[in-house]
């Protein structure tokens, strides 16, 4: 259960990120200079609404271009928000994670995944190696660009955020239609049918941003914290947790999307959240006791 | 500081020197994640500020700006 306050912050993100209205009145996409800048979650630059750039497609566009090999404006910026808030990201303002929340929402009976997907969650390095860099590099056409092989072949945010809403508001994009629409509605059909059973399938498994900010959780600089003094090691973390991340044993697991639950559920709140920057040293209150 | 508190008034007192060193090696890792951080921060503004210098802005800026086809599923 997410708190109110996520909800908040989750709602304004997504309509902050995707609020050039005209664009779904018009069917088409905003050409201002926020798209020079990348937004911090998935959110595809063609939707009509996007008012800045998705990292991972701006990834593959500068790999896959002629002149570069490699985008230090995006790796920056990915490496500046992983730092500040690592998968922050994806539990608060990513607005396709919003979505699959509130999928997930829908009454049906709904699958936890655990320890069975210790493994299955790999997939996202995979994909992130795979298809953001090695495709997008390799695999050039006689003018020596890359084809954005993530976006193009797996996407399903695209799909939802970009490709429908285009296709039922554009005429000619409509007549442009083929296989490769439909593999990606395929796609698209099958990652909603999944969110509703299962919390996130989408960022757990396959996401390459998720798999960028999950490597930056162990170092960004809000962390959580477990106070050994008040836990009692009852469990109760690890069963509330929705990503199936064992709280107790690891609060700054790679999976960890920050939701929160646990801070709330813990019944001796022994879990805590932190700014690295803003405590740098802190003393006990019995050391300053004595210290006085 | 730490040492100055045992050697003045807790020399006797085993269990808060337990609790102070504890505390220093916490305060330690703090400080480590807060420096190792400030360095991460800074690779990633001055990796940007390459970025930008090198007209990588120009290229995510050019394919923003049309409708991705690739993304949007037509190719």
């Amino acid at each position: 259960m997410a708190s109110w306050k996520r909800r908040c912050v989750q709602i304004a993100a997504t309509i902050t990120s995707n609020s050039y209205f005209n664009g779904f009145v018009e069917g088409s996409i905003y050409r201002g200079n926020l798209k020079k800048v990348c937004i911090p979650g998935l959110n595809c630059y063609s939707c009509p609404g996007a008012l800045g750039s998705c990292p991972i497609g701006s990834l593959q566009a500068v790999i896959g271009s002629i002149n570069y090999n490699l985008s230090l404006y995006v790796l920056g910026f990915l490496i500046l928000a992983g730092t500040l808030m690592g998968r922050l990201v994806c539990g608060w303002l990513c607005p396709f994670g919003f979505i699959q929340e509130l999928l997930h929402k829908i009454p049906s009976p709904k699958i936890k995944f655990g320890a069975k997907a210790t493994q299955l969650k790999y997939l996202k390095y995979i994909v992130l190696a795979g298809f953001v860099v090695i495709l997008p590099a390799f695999v050039v056409n006689e003018a020596g660009i890359g084809a954005p092989a993530f976006c193009k072949y797996i996407c399903p945010a695209g799909t939802l955020e970009g490709g429908l809403p285009l296709v039922l508001l554009n005429e000619s994009l409509r007549s442009a239609l083929g296989p490769l629409f439909v593999w990606k509605l395929a796609l698209l059909v099958l990652t909603i049918a999944f969110s509703i059973i299962i919390f996130r399938p989408f960022c757990r498994f396959i996401c390459p941003l998720g798999a960028v900010y999950a490597l930056f959780n162990a170092v960004s600089l809000y962390r959580f914290e477990i106070d050994a003094g008040k836990c009692t090691g009852c469990g109760e973390c690890s069963r509330t947790c929705p990503m199936g991340v064992k709280v107790c044993e690891n609060p700054n697991d790679p999976e960890c999307i920050r939701c929160g639950d646990c801070i709330e559920h813990c019944p001796q709140n022994a879990i805590s959240s932190h700014y690295v920057l803003m405590e740098r040293s802190v003393l006990s209150p019995e050391i300053t006791k004595h210290n006085e | 500081m730490f040492g100055d508190i045992c050697n003045k008034s807790l020399v006797h007192n085993n269990k808060t020197i337990k609790s102070i060193r504890l505390w220093q090696v916490q305060d330690m890792k703090r400080n480590l994640i807060h420096y190792r951080g400030l360095l991460l921060l800074l690779t990633g503004v001055v990796m940007m500020v390459m970025g930008i210098y090198r007209g990588e802005v120009t290229v995510v800026f050019s394919k923003a700006i049309n409708i991705c086809l690739e993304c949007i599923g037509i190719g």
